[in-house]
């Protein structure tokens, strides 16, 4: 009996080994037919990737950065700003931070005003997002939560005409600037700017790694980019693609069509499947690395204000 | 069995030329093609010259040319335009007092049917069966003798109080001898041909050429109608009175020019130089053909160097009333549909041509008071002046004083003020105005076409001083372009150089990249400027010359490129980098070739235009990538930004957003003169296209405007001050 248990012990430790060291090129392997390597990600945590969009969290939903908004009102600062050129620039950019799979409803015939459910992976219903018209100059729409206490450091967003923008700075970076930075087990590199800070909507600096990483769930790669800000950053580099391409062959890092390693995965014992993103095309995937060893670069999104 | 095989034979036969037959009428696409049948009626000059003729309508070779009258062979030229045939018309001079008509048939190898009416043009070389006392002493004679319908009639003058005409009063008055007016011709009182009752008179002063006509046949059909004036196809070195008379004025430094340049677009088939249509003094009641006076200018008034006599030199001008058959075709309704949307007769009408009677007399008309008026402000702006008590005024409609007009008294232009221009033939602005079927509407209005020579004129008067011209300039207006500096809005950008041109960058539309221009004074008020005719002038004083340049935007891109081709002046391109494809260009680099310098669009602001960032703002260039930002003004219903901001283009691709070299756009010179002669104050405008230059900011020539451009006049040149900031920040950078 005793040596039963201790055989056991040893088994449940032998796999708990396993399962924490995906590097390990001992794993015992599983028939590949029955672990697809890679697979679309058709469901997200939809509050997660709002969030992500506006306010980056971390996972104890602490302030990283802001992504889109800005506070213009000292005493609440999450009510944040956005200008935009009309109503319709509004819409879109409400629309752009939804993830993929957020059901969008109009609220009522013949206006633009929407709301969408917000859902978590297994469908369970979170929050409720507004995007509202206001037709009170400056103000063009404003975007409110039905909660208001699921999303983090963010209560209101208002989008305001262009012209009403109090301040005119520069942004700090110029599309295409570079900026040494640390990153990620690389050490100082180029980071480039996709993308300048303009009214309420930050700027943004993105790296690609020189190396190509297996991903492993202890080593801290929370720090590549979410797929909200993948998204966004995937849609920028799409509107000028090859001008991108040059851009980042001046840090000597290769811009194209393969997938980037992002911060999402889905974990349990039997499977660790990390996302990554096809930024010449948006589309996120997940890979086995559980029973398998995938290398890709990852890549990493930093925003700035004005 | 032998009869059924000849039968089989022939049946086959039979078949087979069918289906040949069948073959011949399919097109290149391989479809059913059906004969068209066109017609085409030309005023050709009565002259030993040759025409060029486009066949618009049809679109193959000429199989065959019918006969031809022994004074116009045609023949097919060996060019084509587009896949259009062109025919030679060989002209034959057939002596005076002639005039021949002739139709001749064409066919396309697709069997299409090409009527060709010729009609050639009378001269009359004396003015003999005008009386002398019409010849000398018009203005004070009530009644003329025309002919017309195989007899003679007596028709009040223009001037008589009881006359039958739609001329405004302040045209058919305006006759006198006093005022510089001058018989030039009259081929009143003929028996040779019905309605050819042409007289004209020639202000030396104004450089005016009026034709009156008496229309005497008001069976004609048709609708609008307008005058077809040739002025000259034998002579490529002698148009130099007519260097005004086309939609831009040409510097009496171009001494010669080709006499085949279509300049007006698609639909005139004719191939002439000057050529223009000149739409009548009308009053609002009606624009079609009416019994009575009519009259129309042709502005002659540039001037002519001296050894270059135009009397002389057998040079001719040939003048057709033309008039419309289909209105959906109309030539009011092409002009307006292409240029300003507007077309309407008003109380207060204007000549045609273009531009020979200014809206400076219309502005004078309307303001009554001449010397309250803003004729007076515009006097007063340009020379420093009051205005004097006789106030003269003419040349092309004034833009600059219009828009003087409009920033001086701060007025906005009364609507029926801009749309007083009817007729204001400025088809040729565009170059591409679709007429395509004009020529083939056209009614016949039984009014003989004319030709028009020297010895005629100098027959009625032999001191005449037509063709001597009045004033004009002697070189091309310069406009410079920095090409080593470009500027915008940002501290600094990137660029991916694509090799091709283009540039690549997402937020290249916030940048507000523009290039740098400006134009050179010394080109236009130097010493060998501006000239006055000192033979009428020849106590010309008070000399003032003020220029500026500017865009139209809402006329599409292109409208002066045929005039540039045709004086030869160049429009380079403004390239940000030389060099090979798939680099990054960055601005902060020290060693690029184009510098960058941030001058925010709006920070730089003429005073003398009053621009602010209220009344100023981008505006895209119609049928181009490129816009400009400036103040917006109103010249005669269109919009005019002087001294624009010229940014560089940018291009949606589905490779996404990318800036392009600099192009250089349709720049306007416009040119006032004044000065005071023999107690009278003389104003004339033009405008001109000018030769651009690239120069280096760090070049002597640039520093030597800087230096220049306000110590050149004796007043403070507030003109040169926008030029001035950008130009002196850059060279600080």
């Amino acid at each position: 009996m005793k040596t039963l248990k201790s055989y056991i012990v040893i088994a449940v430790g032998t796999l708990a080994m396993i399962a924490c060291s995906p590097n390990n090129e001992d794993i015992p392997e599983i028939p590949q037919e029955e672990q697809p390597e890679q697979g679309d990600v058709t469901t997200y945590d939809q509050v997660k990737f709002l969030q992500n969009n506006i306010v980056e969290v971390d996972s104890l939903g602490n302030f990283v950065q802001r992504v889109n908004g800005a506070p213009l009102n000292s005493a609440d600062t999450t009510e944040l700003y956005i200008g935009v050129a009309d109503l319709s620039d509004a819409a879109a950019m409400f629309q752009g931070w939804l993830s993929p799979d957020t059901e969008v409803n109009l609220s009522a015939p013949s206006t633009i005003d929407m709301e969408a459910g917000l859902k978590d992976e297994e469908g369970q219903l979170q929050e409720t997002v507004y995007f509202k018209v206001v037709d009170e100059s400056p103000t063009l729409a404003e975007v409110t939560f039905a909660k208001g206490t699921v999303m983090k450091h963010v209560s209101k967003i208002i989008f305001i005409k262009d012209s009403a923008w109090p301040e005119n700075d520069e942004s700090p970076y110029m599309v295409g600037d570079f900026e040494t930075r640390d990153t990620w087990n690389e050490g100082k590199h180029w980071w480039l700017c996709i993308r300048e800070a303009k009214k309420g909507v930050s700027g943004m600096m993105m790296y690609i790694s020189y190396h190509a990483w297996e991903p492993d769930i202890l080593d801290g790669s929370s720090v590549w980019a979410s797929p909200g800000l993948a998204k966004e950053a995937s849609e920028i580099l799409r509107g000028n693609w090859d001008s991108y391409v040059a851009f980042f062959k001046e840090a000597d890092r290769t811009l194209d069509s393969s997938f980037y390693w992002i911060n999402d995965y889905t974990y349990s014992v039997f499977v660790f499947n990390q996302y990554a993103i096809k930024l010449s095309s948006g589309e996120i995937d997940w890979f086995d690395c559980l029973y398998r060893s995938p290398r890709k670069h990852f890549i990493q999104l930093r925003t700035f204000g004005l | 069995m032998k009869r059924n095989f000849k039968l089989n034979a022939f049946l086959m036969a039979l078949l087979s030329t069918l289906l040949f037959s069948c073959q011949e009428s399919l097109d290149d696409q391989g479809e059913w093609y059906v004969p068209g049948e066109y017609h085409y009626s030309l005023c050709v000059p009565n002259a030993n010259d040759e025409i060029q003729v486009v066949l618009d309508s049809i679109s193959s070779p000429i199989k065959s040319i019918g006969a031809c009258p022994d004074w116009a062979s045609v023949t097919v030229s060996s060019s084509t335009q587009g896949n259009h045939p062109i025919i030679c018309i060989a002209l034959k001079d057939c002596g005076p007092g002639v005039m021949n008509e002739a139709d001749v048939e064409i066919f396309s190898e697709k069997n299409d049917k090409v009527s060709l009416s010729l009609k050639q043009s009378i001269y009359i070389t004396d003015n003999e069966n005008s009386s002398d006392e019409f010849l000398t002493d018009w203005e004070n004679v009530k009644y003329v003798s025309i002919y017309s319908d195989r007899s003679y009639q007596l028709v009040p003058t223009p001037w008589a109080d009881e006359t039958i005409t739609t001329l405004p009063e302040y045209i058919r008055y305006d006759v006198k001898q006093k005022d510089g007016w001058e018989m030039a011709f009259s081929f009143l009182n003929r028996e040779t041909f019905d309605d050819c009752n042409y007289f004209a008179l020639y202000n030396r002063y104004l450089g005016i050429l009026r034709v009156f006509l008496y229309v005497t046949n008001t069976t004609t059909n048709g609708s609008e109608y307008s005058f077809e004036v040739d002025m000259g196809s034998m002579l490529k070195n002698n148009k130099y009175p007519f260097y005004h008379s086309l939609a831009y004025g040409i510097p009496s430094n171009h001494h010669s020019l080709p006499n085949n340049v279509n300049l007006l677009g698609n639909g005139i088939p004719s191939q002439f130089t000057f050529k223009s249509f000149f739409s009548p003094y009308i009053a609002m009641s009606s624009t079609a053909l009416s019994k009575g006076w009519t009259a129309f200018d042709i502005d002659a008034s540039a001037y002519c160097p001296k050894g270059k006599n135009w009397l002389e030199s057998g040079e001719q001008i040939q003048i057709a009333c033309r008039t419309e058959l289909s209105q959906s075709i109309s030539l009011a309704g092409s002009l307006s549909a292409n240029i300003s949307g507007k077309y309407s007769s008003a109380e207060q009408s204007a000549s045609a041509a273009s531009g020979v009677s200014s809206m400076l007399s219309t502005l004078g008309a309307l303001a009554g008071d001449v010397q309250n008026s803003a004729l007076a402000a515009i006097e007063q702006q340009v020379t420093g002046n009051p205005l004097d008590t006789y106030f003269y005024y003419a040349g092309v409609a004034c833009n600059v004083a219009a828009f003087a007009y409009d920033f001086i008294t701060e007025n906005p232009y009364e609507e029926h003020v801009i749309d007083s221009m009817p007729g204001k033939i400025e088809m040729s602005m565009t170059g591409d105005i679709e007429l395509s079927g004009y020529i083939k509407s056209l009614a016949s209005n039984g009014i003989s076409p004319i030709t028009l020579k020297g010895s005629t004129i100098k027959s009625a008067n032999p001191n005449s001083n037509f063709g001597k011209g009045v004033w004009g300039i002697t070189t091309d207006p310069v406009i410079y372009v920095l090409n080593d500096c470009m500027v915008g809005d940002a501290s600094h950008l990137n660029l991916v150089v694509n090799g091709n041109g283009t540039y690549g960058n997402s937020d290249v539309e916030d940048y507000h990249l523009r290039m740098v221009s400006f134009l050179d004074p010394q080109s236009v008020d130097g010493v060998e400027g501006v000239v006055i005719n000192n033979e009428i002038f020849p106590d010309a004083s008070d000399i003032k010359v003020t220029y500026s340049y500017g865009v139209y935007p809402d006329i599409p891109k292109g409208h002066t490129t045929k005039y540039a081709s045709l004086l030869g002046l160049s429009r380079p391109t403004l390239k940000i980098v030389e060099g090979t494809e798939k680099f990054v260009w960055r601005s902060k680099n020290g060693n690029n070739k184009m510098k960058y310098v941030e001058v925010p669009h709006t920070q730089i602001m003429s005073k003398k235009l009053d621009e602010t960032e209220d009344n100023c703002k981008v505006v895209k260039q119609a049928g181009a990538d490129y816009s400009y930002y400036g103040k917006v003004v109103n010249c005669e219903g269109k919009n005019f930004i002087m001294e624009p901001q010229v940014y560089l283009p940018i291009k949606k691709t589905s490779q996404g957003t990318v800036l392009c070299d600099g192009e250089i756009p349709d720049f306007v010179v416009l040119v006032n003169l004044s000065f005071k002669s023999n107690g009278r104050t003389f104003v004339f405008s033009q405008r001109y296209l000018p030769e651009v230059k690239m120069v280096s900011c760090k070049s002597t020539n640039y520093l030597e405007y800087l230096e220049n451009c306000c110590e050149f006049i004796d007043y403070p040149r507030e003109d040169a001050q926008k030029a001035q900031d950008i130009l002196k920040y850059i060279y600080i950078k």
